[in-house]
């Protein structure tokens, strides 16, 4: 044992274990060997059985995979609502800079993703922060997107997932299996990812409240409170937004509304999305940059993936 | 991670050494979380989805795969309620044994039986059936990354159950009452600690 068990506590909970396995029976054992030819001699069955409802889980995951990338066209769907401090001229800049960037990028362009997941008071019992990192190349409605996971201070642990999104296609890679290739079941939309600025210069209301720089550019911070936000839960919008909506489904609404913030350079492009929230002991902090809007960019479908 | 196995072996071969080499964990796996007469049947039953599914099953990933297939026929039959004997129940003999351990391994098994159940079950998928994340997530039918997460809070939740178990233990300690392990209707007493 085991997974980053710094503190010992799987291993603890495996001595815990009620079976030992090796006094179970085997594959060799009389009762077995009974099953394996009761099971084998059974050759009018080849149909899919009526029960379980759903006996394999993995067409279940490729199933949900696929829901992932379609929902990256949908973006956020979030209500608006006005906040009467807003400042009328930062959301203006902030919609024409939503609006300049949309059209800058007419469709292409790159982004990372960075998310930080930890402790919300501190580091705890040797317990360190995990973290998220995503490369995503936006090209015409398709979608590549490469992920590292795991815990910061171990990068070696870190496993890594590819999607790839190819006319409608969703094809899916997971290094930790150390598999090829696999097609999700079903089709996919467009992805949109940049969508989510768009949605957002909709629903939501900003104030200027700094300024920063991104690879030594200057650029303006813009914030919309999560407290604006009606019944949205601008985290998990922006994981699904960005593609990777896997962790949107374990990224529930915190107990305060999360901060959301864009900058936007000296050319009224946005930069960068930073999300902040809390959900129970974790805090949330999900950082996106895009850059290369416009370019030539292209998704191919993956070498040796076969339709399944 | 399992070997990957080649494709050129035929479906009939590769499910007879696939029986050979998972009948056991699963049967452990099934007497985990059922009485061992519901294992029996739960392999049974795995064993034969398999079978029937043979020529589809997940080259590299089977063993993870068999385990979300028995995950769901337990299920099944703890809906059903056919000689259902969850998880809950088990702990509680290796709880109530006193050859368990020392009070922390008593108080580690109330907290496991006081987790949530989907924490509970990524967290006993590694350490009781020695899943890799990649493996557990094929057993979960999520992503491995998703995996990695479910075990970062499954192992909060887990360390703060224990610390408020012993920290009650330590309370009735001092004031002469012994450890509760039970509500007063005999069942284990929960307290779902993350809402989501």
């Amino acid at each position: 044992m085991s997974e980053h068990d710094d503190d010992g506590l799987l291993d603890a909970v495996a001595a815990l274990d009620p079976v030992v396995q090796s006094s179970v029976p085997d594959g060799s054992s009389p009762t077995a060997r009974r099953l394996l030819e009761e099971i084998m001699s059974d050759t009018l069955t080849r149909s899919r059985p009526a029960a379980p409802p759903d006996p394999d889980p993995t067409p279940r995951r490729w199933r949900r995979l696929a829901a992932a990338a379609a929902a990256v066209a949908v973006a956020a769907t979030a209500t608006a609502t006005m906040w009467p401090g807003a400042t009328p001229s930062a959301s203006a800049s902030v919609s024409a800079a939503i609006a300049a960037t949309l059209d800058a990028a007419d469709g292409s362009a790159r982004y990372t993703l960075v998310a930080e997941i930890g402790p919300a008071t501190g580091p705890e019992g040797g317990d360190a922060a995990l973290e998220l990192r995503a490369e995503g190349v936006i090209a015409d409605g398709d979608l590549s997107l490469t992920s590292r996971f795991g815990p910061s201070a171990e990068p070696e642990a870190m496993s890594t997932e590819e999607l790839r999104l190819v006319d409608g296609d969703v094809y899916l890679r997971s290094t930790d299996l150390g598999g090829g290739w696999e097609v999700a079941e079903g089709r996919a939309g467009p992805a949109d990812p940049l969508g989510f600025f768009d949605e957002l210069g909709e629903i939501a209301t900003f104030d200027e409240v700094g300024s920063d720089s991104i690879a030594g550019e200057p650029v303006t911070v813009y914030r919309a409170d999560g407290a604006r936000w009606e019944e949205t839960d601008a985290l998990s919008a922006a994981f699904v937004a960005f593609g990777v909506a896997l962790f949107a489904g374990d990224v529930a609404p915190g107990d305060d509304p999360p901060v959301l913030e864009l900058a936007v350079d000296d050319e009224g492009i946005v930069r960068r999305l930073d999300v902040t929230g809390e959900q129970g002991d974790d805090r949330l902090d999900l950082v996106v940059e895009v850059f290369d809007l416009g370019a030539d960019l292209q998704v191919d479908v993956p070498e040796g993936a076969g339709l399944s | 991670m399992n070997p990957v196995v080649s494709d050129d072996r035929g479906p009939d071969v590769r499910f007879a050494e696939l029986f050979d080499r998972a009948y056991r964990p699963l049967l452990a796996y099934s007497r985990r979380r059922v009485d061992a007469a519901t294992a029996d049947d739960v392999v049974a039953e795995v064993f034969s989805i398999a079978w029937r599914r043979r020529d589809e099953l997940p080259v590299a990933d089977e063993v993870p795969w068999l385990y979300g297939v028995a995950r769901n026929v337990i299920r099944n039959h703890q809906r059903s309620g056919r000689r259902s004997e969850r998880l809950d129940a088990r702990l509680r003999l290796v709880r109530d044994e006193p050859e368990v351990g020392p009070e922390r391994s008593s108080a580690l098994a109330e907290a496991l039986v006081r987790l949530r159940p989907d924490d509970r079950e990524v967290i006993t998928l590694v350490a009781w059936e020695g899943l890799s994340h990649g493996e557990a997530a094929v057993a979960l039918g999520c992503s491995t990354n998703a995996v990695g997460i479910r075990m970062h809070r499954a192992r909060s939740s887990l360390r703060a159950l224990l610390d408020e178990i012993e920290a009650e233990g330590a309370r009735k300690g001092s004031s002469g009452g012994g450890h509760e392990a039970h509500g007063p209707d005999g069942e284990p007493r929960r307290t779902e600690r993350r809402p989501r």
